[in-house]
This record gives C-alpha cells, sequence and structure tokens, in this order.
C-alpha cells in the first residue's frame, strides 16, 4: 500500500510539462522545508543573542557583583546572589531525593521485571508522570506535602498550627515536589544507559559465581555511570528552570538570609528560599517599575539560561561519550 | 563505599536538619502578603536590618489574602494587606487561636490610570463603576473616541482589586473581559503599550511614570487628580478629599512582642514612615501615635 | 530486556551453601520492587488526591457548589438602560439608571462579593484557544523540521541544527514567557498590523472570526470601515498581552517535543521502504513525501497529539503572556483564562479545604485527565506505529 504511491508518481512523468510541474513542486517543497528549519534556527540564535546583549552588561558589571549580591531597594537593585544560592539548595536537595528512587526502578525494570506484567505497568506510569502538567505537581505538592505530611509532621513534633514547622511552604517540599518531576527523566536515561552494558559482561560475572546482585553493583552499575550522570545532569537543568511546582511549595519574593542555618553552610530544608525562575517572573510582573528593572530582568534570565544550557551541554557531552563507548 | 558513607553523611545532616530547625526560627520574621505592599516591605526589610543585623525579616508576595491566610495559618508572623480583614477571615483566624491585631502603616490613594494619548482624564464614580463592570464598552460613552474600552486589573488575591471593588464597583463584579496581569507595575506598562486601556492601582506607582496619565476622580464634589505635577497629592489623598483612598495594614498574630514588636515599632517612627512616604502617604503624627499605642 | 533472562541464572544459588545469599537476593529484588513502585504510587496518588480534593467541594460532600455550578447558573444582573440614540439613560439626578434582569451565567468569578461562580466553560475555551493554536503551529513546523533532519539535510547540516533544537528544548518555560511578554507581544501587535496581513486576517472568512470578529460584518457596510480604521489605528482588539502571544510562546515549547518525537518515527521506517522508492526512480524528495511520510504517518499523528498535551499543561508562559481575563469569545487577539494559569495565580489565595481552593483542585483534576487521555493515546499511537513499521519491513 506504501509502496504504489511513488510507483504512479514516477509512471506517469512522460510529459515534460508534468514532468517541470513536478520539478516546481520539489523545488518549492525543498524550499520551505529548509527554509523553515533554518527560519527556527535563525529564531533561535537571535532569541539567544537578544537575552545576552541586553543582560551581559548587567551581570558583568562591577566585577559580577550581580551574581553574589542581594536585592537592595524591594527588589529595584542589586543582584540575584541568594537566587542562585536558592536554586542550588533546591536541585541539590531534589538530586538527594530523585536519583536513588529513579537509578533503583530503572534497575529493577531492567535486570529484573523484564516482561512481567508489573513492569508494563512501571513504565506506563513513568511515562504518564512525565506528561503530568507541572502546575499539578504545584497543587499536589501543597496538598500532600506542606498540608498532609507537614502538619502531620507538625502534630507529631508537638508544633502547633500557629506557629509551625513543616506544616509552611519549605525547601524540602519543593524539593520532594520537584524530584517528582523529574524522576521520569532519571529513569529514562539510566535505563538506558543500563541496556548500553553488553550482555557478555552480566554473562561473565554470574558464570564466575556472583549472584545477580553483586553482579549489579559491581559490574552493570559502574558501566552504567556516565550514563546515569547523564541522567541527573539533565534534570537538575530541568528542575533549575520549572516554576510552577516551587510557586506554593516554597519559593520566596525576597529573603535576606540563605536558607541554611544560621552561621554554617548547611541547607536548612524548613525554610523558604529564593529562585531563579521564580525572581524571573516576579521581576518581570510584579517589581516596582517594570521597564526600570528590564535589565535585571533580561540578566536573571541570561544567568538561568547560562546555568541550564551549561548543564544540558555537560549531559550532551557526556552521553556522546557513554554512546561511544557503548559501540566499542 | 565510599558513596555509600557520604550517602549516610547527608541523611544523618538531613535528621539533624530537622531536629535543629526550630532554633534556626528565632531572629526572623516572616511577613507576608500585599503586592502593593511587598516593595515598601521590603525596604522597611532592608532599611531594618541593616540597623539591625541579628533580625532577619523575609517578605513574600502574594496579595492581602494570601498575607492573611498565611497568618491565619501561621505560617506568617505579619500580614501585610491593602484592605481590612474580612469577618470571615477573623472567625477562622480565631478558631486557630490567633486574635489578629491591625496596624495602619501607611495611606495609600488609587489611582485610575489611562494612555497618554486618551482624552479623557476625568471620570465620576458611576463612569468607573460602568466601565469596570462592562456595563460600557466603547470610550465615546464617557467622553472620548469612538475605540473599545480594554481593561486592566490585578488577581482576585489583592487587596486593591478587592478594595476598588468594595468602593467604586458597589461589590458587583469585575467585567469578564478583564486583563488580569500580576502586578500594578505590570498594569502600568500594558496601559502604556495600550492606547484604549484603562487600570487601577496604587498611586506610588505612577507618580514618577511620565507615559501614562492619572485620571481625576469625582464621588460627590469635585474632581480631584491624585498626582499633581508629577507630585503624589498628600493633602487631597490624607483628608479624604480624593475619594479612593485606603489604609494598608500590617496584621499581627496576636499582640506583637519581642523582634516583631521592635520591627512594629520602627516602622511607625519617622524612619520607616520616611520609606511609606516614599512611595505612598505617611501617616500623620496623631495615627502613628495611635498606632503605637495598640501594640 | 533481553538482560533479565540472566536471572535464571540464579537458580544455581539454591543450594544450601548460599541459602543466605539467595534470601539477600530476594530481599533486594523486593526492595527495588517496592522503591519501583513509587512512580505507579505517585501518579495513583496524584489523580486520587485531585479527585479527592476537588469533589469535596460539592454540595453532595459537604462542600456548598452545586454540580452545575461548574457549568453555568441562574443569576441576578444590573444592566445599564439606554435611550433609543445609544446614550445612557440617567434619571433627574445625572444618574446611571440600571435594570435587574435574570441571566444565565457562566463565569469563572470565585471571589466575588455577591455569589461565587466556578464556570468551566472560560476556563476550558482559554486553554483550549492557548493550546490548540500553538499545537498546530508547533506541529506544522516540527514536523517540517523533523522530515528535512531525517529524510533530507545532510549529515552537516543535521550536525549543526539538532544540538540548536536541543538548546530550543532546554530553555526553561519561565525564560520564554518572560520573553514572550517583551518581544513577542510586540511582534504580534506589528505583524497584525501590517496593511497585507491585516486584510488576509481580517477578510478570509474563517481566519476573521479568529482574528478580527469586529470585522467579520457585511462588506461595504459602515461597520467594515469602522473596524478596519479602529483596529488599524488602535491597536489589537484585545491589548497587547493575547492568546497569540501566548499560543506562540508555548509553541516555542513543543517544536523540539514534536520534531523529536516525529524525527523518531520517520528514522523508524526501515530503509528497504526508501530503497525500494529510490529504485523505482524517485528522487529523495519523492520518496520523503511519497514513501517515508505515509509509512510514518501515525507516529507523526502520536507526536502532534502529545505536544497538544505538553501545551495543555504549559503554566508560566500562559500566565505572563496571555493577559488572563476569563472570557468566552474565540478572538486569538483576545484574552484568555488557561486553568493552569487561574490555578497558578490562585492557589495561594485560597484558604486550604474552602469551596475555592477545592474548585482549584477541581479544574487541576480536569486538566490532568485531559493530558492523561492525550498521553495514553499518543503511546499507544505510537506503540502501534512500531509494530506496524516493524510487521511491514
Amino acid at each position: 500500500m506504501v509502496m504504489d504511491t511513488p510507483l504512479s508518481a514516477t509512471s506517469q512523468g512522460s510529459d515534460p510539462q508534468i514532468q517541470a510541474f513536478k520539478k516546481a513542486r520539489e523545488n518549492f517543497l525543498a524550499g520551505l522545508l529548509s527554509g523553515m528549519s533554518w527560519l527556527l534556527v535563525a529564531f533561535i540564535i537571535l532569541f539567544l543573542l537578544t537575552i545576552t546583549i541586553n543582560g551581559w552588561p548587567t551581570v558583568s558589571a562591577n566585577g559580577f557583583e550581580f551574581l553574589y549580591t542581594s536585592p537592595d531597594k524591594g527588589l529595584d537593585e542589586g543582584g540575584v546572589g541568594p537566587a542562585i544560592f536558592g536554586t542550588i539548595a533546591l536541585v541539590v536537595l531534589m538530586t538527594f531525593f530523585a536519583l536513588p528512587v529513579g537509578v533503583f526502578t530503572s534497575i529493577y525494570l531492567v535486570e529484573y521485571a523484564g516482561g512481567k506484567p508489573f513492569s508494563r505497568i512501571i513504565r506506563a506510569a513513568v511515562n504518564n508522570l512525565a506528561g503530568v502538567p507541572s502546575i499539578v505537581f504545584g497543587l499536589f505538592g501543597v496538598a500532600f506535602f506542606v498540608l498532609f505530611i507537614g502538619r502531620g509532621l507538625d502534630g507529631l513534633l508537638g508544633y502547633s498550627l500557629a506557629n509551625p514547622l513543616w506544616g509552611k511552604p519549605a525547601l524540602l517540599w519543593a524539593a520532594l515536589t520537584m524530584a517528582l518531576l523529574v524522576l521520569p527523566i532519571v529513569i529514562v536515561n539510566t535505563e538506558e544507559a543500563l541496556l548500553a552494558v553488553p550482555v557478555s559482561l552480566r554473562s561473565a560475572s554470574l558464570a564466575l559465581g556472583a549472584t545477580q546482585w553483586e553482579t549489579i553493583s559491581r559490574v552493570v552499575l559502574p558501566q552504567a555511570i556516565p550514563g546515569i550522570l547523564t541522567g541527573s545532569i539533565l534534570s537538575i537543568s530541568r528542575g533549575a528552570g520549572e516554576v510552577a511546582p516551587i510557586l506554593f511549595t516554597g519559593a520566596a519574593f525576597l529573603l535576606q538570609d540563605l536558607p541554611v542555618f544560621p552561621g554554617t553552610v548547611i541547607i536548612d530544608p524548613s525554610k523558604q528560599f529564593m529562585e531563579l525562575g521564580y525572581h524571573i517572573f516576579i521581576l518581570a510582573t510584579q517589581s516596582s517599575d517594570v521597564e526600570k528593572t528590564r535589565p535585571a530582568q533580561y540578566a536573571s534570565t541570561f544567568v538561568l539560561l547560562a546555568i541550564t544550557f551549561f548543564l544540558n551541554f555537560a549531559a550532551i557531552i557526556l552521553r556522546s561519550q557513554f554512546r561511544k563507548r557503548a559501540i566499542r | 563505599m565510599l558513596r555509600r558513607t557520604s550517602l549516610k553523611a547527608v541523611a544523618v545532616s538531613l535528621t539533624c536538619a530537622m531536629l535543629l530547625a526550630p532554633m534556626a526560627l528565632a531572629g526572623t520574621i516572616t511577613l507576608k502578603g500585599s503586592d502593593t505592599m511587598v516593595n515598601m516591605a521590603a525596604k522597611w526589610a532592608n532599611a531594618y536590618s541593616r540597623k539591625n543585623p541579628e533580625t532577619k525579616i523575609q517578605v513574600t508576595g502574594g496579595g492581602s489574602g494570601t498575607g492573611i491566610k498565611s497568618m491565619i495559618d501561621g505560617q506568617a508572623n505579619l500580614a501585610a494587606s491593602s484592605r481590612e480583614m474580612k469577618a470571615k477571615e477573623v472567625d477562622g483566624a480565631k478558631k486557630n487561636g490567633i486574635t489578629p491585631v491591625e496596624i495602619k502603616t501607611a495611606i495609600d490613594g488609587l489611582a485610575v490610570i489611562v494612555n497618554k494619548s486618551n482624552p479623557v482624564k476625568k471620570l465620576t464614580y458611576q463612569q468607573l463603576e460602568a466601565i469596570f463592570t462592562g456595563q460600557v464598552t466603547n470610550w465615546k460613552d464617557v467622553g472620548g473616541k469612538d475605540a473599545p474600552i480594554s481593561l486592566y486589573g490585578r488577581e482576585s488575591s489583592s487587596g486593591t482589586y478587592e478594595y476598588f471593588r468594595e468602593e467604586v464597583l458597589e461589590g458587583k463584579n469585575y467585567a469578564a473581559s478583564t486583563k488580569v496581569l500580576q502586578g500594578t507595575a505590570a498594569l502600568a506598562d500594558a496601559v502604556t503599550k495600550d492606547v484604549n486601556g484603562i487600570a487601577y492601582g496604587g498611586v506610588g506607582y505612577f507618580a514618577t511614570r511620565k507615559d501614562l496619565d492619572t485620571v481625576s476622580v469625582k464621588k460627590k464634589g469635585d474632581f480631584v487628580d491624585p498626582i499633581v505635577n508629577g507630585q503624589i497629592n498628600d493633602a487631597a489623598i490624607a483628608s479624604g478629599q480624593y475619594p479612593i483612598a485606603r489604609f494598608l495594614y500590617l496584621y499581627s498574630s496576636g499582640k506583637p512582642s519581642g523582634e516583631v514588636k521592635a520591627f512594629v515599632e520602627w516602622v511607625l517612627s519617622p524612619a520607616g514612615q520616611k520609606i511609606a512616604g516614599a512611595e505612598y502617604v505617611p501617616l500623620n503624627a496623631s495615627t502613628a501615635k495611635a498606632e503605637l499605642g495598640k501594640l | 530486556m533481553a538482560v533479565s533472562s540472566q536471572s535464571k541464572g540464579n537458580n544455581a544459588l539454591r543450594s544450601d551453601k548460599s541459602s543466605a545469599k539467595y534470601t539477600q537476593e530476594r530481599v533486594i529484588e523486593t526492595a527495588l520492587l517496592t522503591v519501583a513502585s513509587l512512580a505507579v504510587a505517585s501518579i495513583a496518588l496524584i489523580f486520587v488526591l485531585l479527585l479527592y480534593q476537588g469533589l469535596q467541594g460539592l454540595t453532595f460532600f459537604g462542600g456548598d457548589i452545586q454540580p452545575n455550578q461548574f457549568w453555568s447558573i441562574t443569576t441576578e444582573k444590573e444592566d445599564l438602560v439606554r435611550n433609543p440614540d445609544g446614550s445612557i439613560k440617567t434619571d433627574s439626578e445625572g444618574d446611571f439608571v440600571y435594570e435587574k434582569k435574570q441571566v444565565i451565567s457562566s463565569d469563572w468569578q470565585p471571589t466575588s462579593s455577591q455569589l461565587p461562580q466556578y464556570s468551566l466553560i472560560p476556563l476550558l475555551i482559554g486553554s483550549l484557544k492557548v493550546a490548540l493554536p500553538s499545537a498546530i503551529l508547533a506541529a506544522l513546523i516540527g514536523v517540517f523540521v523533523a522530515i528535512y533532519l531525517s529524510e533530507l539535510a545532510s549529515v552537516r547540516v543535521r550536525e549543526v541544527v539538532k544540538p540548536i533544537l536541543e538548546l530550543l528544548a532546554g530553555v526553561p518555560s519561565v525564560v520564554l514567557g518572560f520573553f514572550a511578554l517583551v518581544t513577542i507581544a510586540s511582534f504580534v501587535e506589528w505583524i497584525t498590523h501590517i496593511p497585507v496581513i491585516f486584510e488576509f486576517l481580517s477578510q478570509t472568512p474563517v481566519l476573521n472570526r479568529l482574528f478580527f470578529p469586529a470585522c467579520t460584518f457585511a462588506e461595504g457596510s459602515d461597520l467594515q470601515s469602522v473596524c478596519l480604521s479602529r483596529s488599524q489605528a488602535l491597536g489589537v482588539t484585545g491589548g497587547y498581552l493575547n492568546v497569540m502571544v501566548g499560543a506562540l510562546g508555548v509553541a516555542l515549547v513543543i517544536i523540539p517535543v514534536i520534531a523529536t518525537i516525529a524525527e523518531d518515527a520517520l528514522r523508524a521506517v526501515p530503509d528497504s521502504i526508501r530503497d525500494a522508492s529510490m529504485a523505482l526512480g524517485g528522487s529523495r524528495w519523492q520518496t520523503a513525501f511519497s514513501a517515508v511520510v505515509p509509512a510514518a504517518v501515525s507516529g507523526l499523528a502520536a507526536a502532534v497529539i502529545l505536544g497538544l498535551g505538553r501545551s495543555l499543561g504549559e503554566t508560566m508562559i500562559v500566565l505572563m503572556a496571555t493577559g488572563n481575563a476569563s472570557i468566552t469569545n474565540l478572538n486569538l487577539l483576545d484574552s484568555g483564562r488557561a486553568i493552569t494559569a487561574t490555578i497558578a495565580a490562585e492557589l495561594g489565595e485560597s484558604p486550604a479545604g474552602g469551596d475555592h481552593y477545592n474548585a482549584l483542585f477541581f479544574i487541576g483534576g480536569v486538566l490532568f485527565i485531559f493530558t492523561f487521555v492525550l498521553n495514553i493515546i499518543g503511546e499507544i499511537v505510537i506503540n502501534r506505529a512500531r509494530q506496524k513499521v516493524r510487521g511491514g519491513s
């Protein structure tokens, strides 16, 4: 069925006029397709240039103080230091939750589940989790983590409703919400990495008398580490950029202190935090003079883009490395 | 092996974090609420912490309703609100064992803004009501050009939204066609770009802007412009001659004590009021004294 | 998956000597299974929670919302009275005259001081007004780019274009929202007012309803010239933040999504089909359009369906760029209030457990079901396509 279209297309092609028309149509399609692709490329480059040209001067002014100073005069002046720190704290904590769960899930799927029907259910669940809108994660985070678990914890620990410790938006809840969102990314990449480890290695290990878990933990996993790393970097990049899930689970407009224990650098997961993406949203829509803070908006956007691109770039390099190795 | 130990270390520190966290609460004031007030509150926080570095003030916006809700739920020490607490909210607070204390901190005049090119510079309460409820949809009905009116407003979480509705719209619903933006500055931005736009917002946001016009408003009596020659019309707003004006409040969860009390006292002091005066109309001396008496 | 057959090798462990190890293995497997179930548990939990909390608002479950309130209600409304010449009627004191009317209302007014209204109609229209145009646009561009990359472009070109496309995929949506707000908004205003384009959009039958409904009146009538001069002189009807601005921003998010899935679908077409077409004298273009694309058509459809799911769920761009007015027209140059933006804007203010809060979970549940169904359909179509391609080769 698929085959007869080209056949008929060529067999009628004897008339020179039709030939010319076909040629013209082909040229038109060629132009359209490549034109559209290159237009898209040009647009993306233009978009990145716009952000860079408008953002770089503010970022690089006064020895890059934009990167480490706090906002001042409300949000009108100053830098994004606390927002960068908050973003890092968020993704660190998020990875702490998402990575083990994601890796163990993939190990189960690849090494144990095989064709078991339950593995298909897990896979379907992972696929669908990837398709859940980010704001729905936000709803879930508020209702489940903040109000259900957080308040429950406060009840157990003896904190009143009036003075809660966990029953309020906090870094911990934002990180857990975000961990759910990036879980599919970790799983898909880890699965790919595990599948790329040659079966012969497993057979060899098993033949030498190693148990299956010994084989996985000592032979398969070390081989798959670059792939797992790729997955976690991609998930960090995604987590650093998402705003909707943290709107109500932990992000704050302006904080004067970092989400750490006073006088230390240990992250305090019960505190709220500033975050780059949320900061951009606030600056672009709620600062006292949107036009006046435009340079700061571009600069914050530039910083966030630079961070996500750096992470994505690292992931791409890593992935191409381990794919090469897998082929060998 | 190494990985396992580091995992354990993180787990241990996380557990410690859970146990130690209450100690971290000391010295932190959480202030949440009105977007109208968030910039002023942030400036208060900056200035106050510079003088009292041991006190950390956490400022979050989201709207008056959000702030009051957080205060009721115990998630904030102070709620910044650009409207009075509703009876329903006070009841909710009492149910949680909280008796909110109301402190006036500044006066805000709400200005109605239009595009610079719009010839309509005067509107009565009646006209404003008809415009914002969507009954009048063409500028020619209020003395302007034959052009559709493009409405801009705030999210329903905003105290400005509620105050304007109760004061000017007599409690009627805003027109569904009102475009809803996240902040007053965004409204100003929209009206400068949309020649048919009209919006409302805290007068402090518009005083310095040359690219839009505030409308003179009449309730009873004369038309009064909230901004005269680029200056906020302090006298008219404080005296109530300009009708769309309201107090800006801080609500404390219970009688403020310790650091919260010190901070609120400072807000009512000349230093705090000077910052308020940059965007809004400061309290006069007798009101400020009366408010201090509540603490 | 071939890998797991190796686990049968563990049967050797059942000897007495290693029974401890065998137990350990079983424990590990069970532990892994438990962790793996977390994904299933969380998606189930998300659904149950949205449903549970969303339905709490209904009178049936103890809330104050009648089920029909999610659609429309009959309510009283005051309308201005007009004189025959169209001017507003005033009484002796110069006050406007209003008259009360019974109307069927389907508004989203959850914090109304009169009667809270929770109609889904404006929100569904808002969501679709953003999602459909963005999906159509992204489908066109995404599929074309995929065909170009997979069938026609040289390896060199691919190596340039592909990473740039991946770059776009990595841009956070809040950044695109910002870009939509500061740049795309002006762009849309500019481009819709270039005379040629304005004429095209306002005179072409279906398009004029979507872009310039004020211009759909009979030709030559006064209204049309009014509309023309009005729209040209005064700006886009819906103001500078509108659904089209949001849709363009969202399209940028889903172009890479659609392009990637579509390219996978095209690459899954076996080379034998290409070879056959070429052998019969087809050029590369003929092969691509007459042989490869028809073979991959269901995969391409799946790409578009999954893209549509993504665009329905996009939040930050829609929140920042569409103006968020809860209106019920189909005008793309007017505003719209999508479900996602509504949740993002209102969840913070609604006291937990109240009707408004529950209503937000209800619309969240509706959104979840929409995207869930689209994802399932997309997955099924992709799997079918894979089997078909494999079977056909």
